[in-house]
């Protein structure tokens, strides 16, 4: 099986019409490496970190399925001008030696570097909030009785605890340690809106037009939009508060959902998830 | 819960009463009534501004009249009538400043004036620091600009001594990080920055992140810009209220 073959399978499984990008951007598809190279085995993960690839390479596999690109960069391919920076030319990649141990790493070792990230998204089950829902253990708490995961977000009604508890609670399950939080730590909380990845304000808007949400749950932020306004949901009583988790730990679990996934019609080579973990630690928890 | 708390919520009480205000500006509304001082306007403190930022007024900016009546009376930079304030945004020019107004108030804060490297830019800030542990170093940081949600990529016991500012966007962690042992980002998406370093870090160099919130790079120079306002606005008194750092971190 070819990189090619790999796409090929891909695109005929995802069960939605394949969707390209913008040209300026990046695409999903294979972003390094060539089409004709020979698939050893297959490793999905949230980002292409050295750390990732140097795994993936011992353990005999070549080709690394993620969500982030290999050089820190979403491009332009997101229409948000200032909140997140242009991908950085050629020319500064090939020259800062980050990128260049990184390239270097991958041809040396025929890496494929394939993204996949909007047609997964755009499967009638949505991988990614599923795979979050699985790891924190929320199924049962879900209002919706369906799990069918047919959105990006999904609600959940918990026993009353405090929006404290609630954030231990999360940072216990998906084993992490740079859990950010706004609101009152005392504040009693039963219903949450969860959703994965950056959250933007109009998305959060939308979250909370479901009655009786407490608590929004998201990766991360933009901190000027997000922050003042859920400070001024608490104060206004609109809502108790935001629990960002961290972009990694939001989107790693539906990594592992997409290699569950390929193991069901890719069976000529191993798949693995391997997790690129948390980046961060903090100052409570040295 | 902090002050920060109290401030917004006497925002929403404004709010609630007919008023919509910038976000980012809401803990204007802490500020006090005060009477009416002779007929200083919004309009005019601006144009005192604009005479002495000392760089040419730029078109467009951000810098604008967001909300509130621009001729009505100033009773406090801080304006409060019948439920209304002037919300008036400084970003492009007081950042335009040489040197820079932001990173005046950030360098007086943290006293690292004398640490600072020439050759600034606008968009990257260099100091030479005496020799400290990441770990020390970054609770250095989270007490003096009294941050609540400091995050670290990088092993606690590494020895810094070079450590910059490098903004929010990959292109400048790229610019910083190869010369410097240690670069801050005031909010970076951390699929950028994070992502650099620890694979910087994996490649076998010995460096490191400070993640800060946005706030705790920028809060210190509106600080410095209520001070810079008390020199050419005397009739009405001028105050600087920190917005803090939004979140907090899970013990």
């Amino acid at each position: 099986m070819t990189g090619q073959d790999l796409m090929e399978r891909i695109e005929k499984n995802v069960g939605v019409p394949w969707q390209s990008q913008r040209p300026d951007g990046f695409p999903d598809g294979i972003h390094i490496g060539k089409p004709e190279t020979a698939v050893t085995g297959i490793v999905t993960t949230y980002a292409p970190s050295v750390a990732v690839l140097e795994r993936a390479v011992a353990a005999g596999k070549n080709t690394i399925i993620c969500r982030e690109t290999p050089f820190y960069s979403r491009g332009e391919r997101l229409p948000i001008a200032y909140r997140n920076a242009p991908a950085p030319p050629k020319e500064v990649t090939d020259k800062d030696p980050v990128c260049r141990f990184k390239q270097d790493f991958i041809t040396q070792n025929n890496l494929l570097i394939i993204r996949f990230v909007d047609n997964w998204d755009a499967r009638a089950t949505n991988g990614q909030l599923r795979g979050l829902v699985r790891a924190l253990g929320w199924e049962q708490f879900s209002t919706n009785r369906k799990n069918d995961y047919s959105t990006s977000s999904g609600f959940f009604q918990f026993p009353v605890t405090s929006l404290a508890g609630l954030a231990r609670n999360i940072s216990e399950k998906l084993k992490i340690h740079g859990v950010r939080v706004i609101g009152n730590p005392q504040s009693s909380v039963q219903k949450v809106a969860l959703t994965y990845g950056l959250l933007l304000v109009p998305h959060a808007e939308r979250m909370l037009r479901e009655p009786g949400i407490d608590v929004v749950v998201a990766g991360d932020a933009v901190e000027w939009e997000a922050g003042p306004y859920f400070q001024d949901l608490v104060a206004a009583g609109r809502a108790k508060g935001l629990v960002l988790v961290g972009n990694e730990a939001s989107e790693e679990p539906g990594c592992g959902e997409v290699a569950a996934w390929l193991k069901t019609f890719v069976t000529e080579v191993p798949v693995d998830w391997i997790p690129a973990g948390e980046p961060f630690w903090t100052l409570r928890t040295a | 819960m902090n002050e920060n708390t109290i401030s917004r919520r006497r925002f929403c009480q404004l709010a609630a009463g007919g008023l919509a205000l910038a976000p980012s500006l809401a803990s204007a509304a802490s500020a006090f009534q005060q009477p009416t001082a002779g007929r200083l306007t919004a309009r005019e403190v601006v144009r005192r501004i604009r005479r002495e930022v000392g760089v040419p007024w730029r078109t467009p900016t951000a810098d604008e009249f967001k909300v509130g009546d621009p001729d009505a009376p100033i009773t406090g930079i801080k304006y409060i009538q019948d439920n209304k304030l002037v919300v008036w945004r400084f970003h492009d020019h007081w950042h335009a400043r040489r040197p820079d107004g932001i990173f005046t108030g950030w360098n007086r804060v943290m006293g690292w004036d004398k640490y600072a490297v020439p050759g600034a830019t606008p968009m990257s800030h260099e100091y030479a620091i005496p020799e400290t542990r990441l770990e020390d170093l970054a609770k250095e940081l989270q007490t003096k600009l009294k941050m609540t949600s400091l995050r670290i990529v990088g092993d606690p016991e590494l020895k810094v001594t070079r450590v910059g500012s490098a903004g929010h966007y990959i292109g400048q962690c790229m610019a910083l990080l190869p010369r410097l042992d240690a670069i801050m980002v005031f909010e970076c998406r951390e699929w950028e920055g994070a992502e650099y370093v620890r694979d910087a870090i994996a490649s076998g160099q010995k460096k490191a992140l400070l993640q800060m919130p946005h706030e705790g790079g920028e809060e210190m120079g509106m600080d410095e810009c209520a001070q810079w306002l008390q020199t050419f606005v005397s009739e009405v008194p001028v105050k600087f209220i920190p917005s803090g750092d939004p979140f907090w971190l899970v013990a």
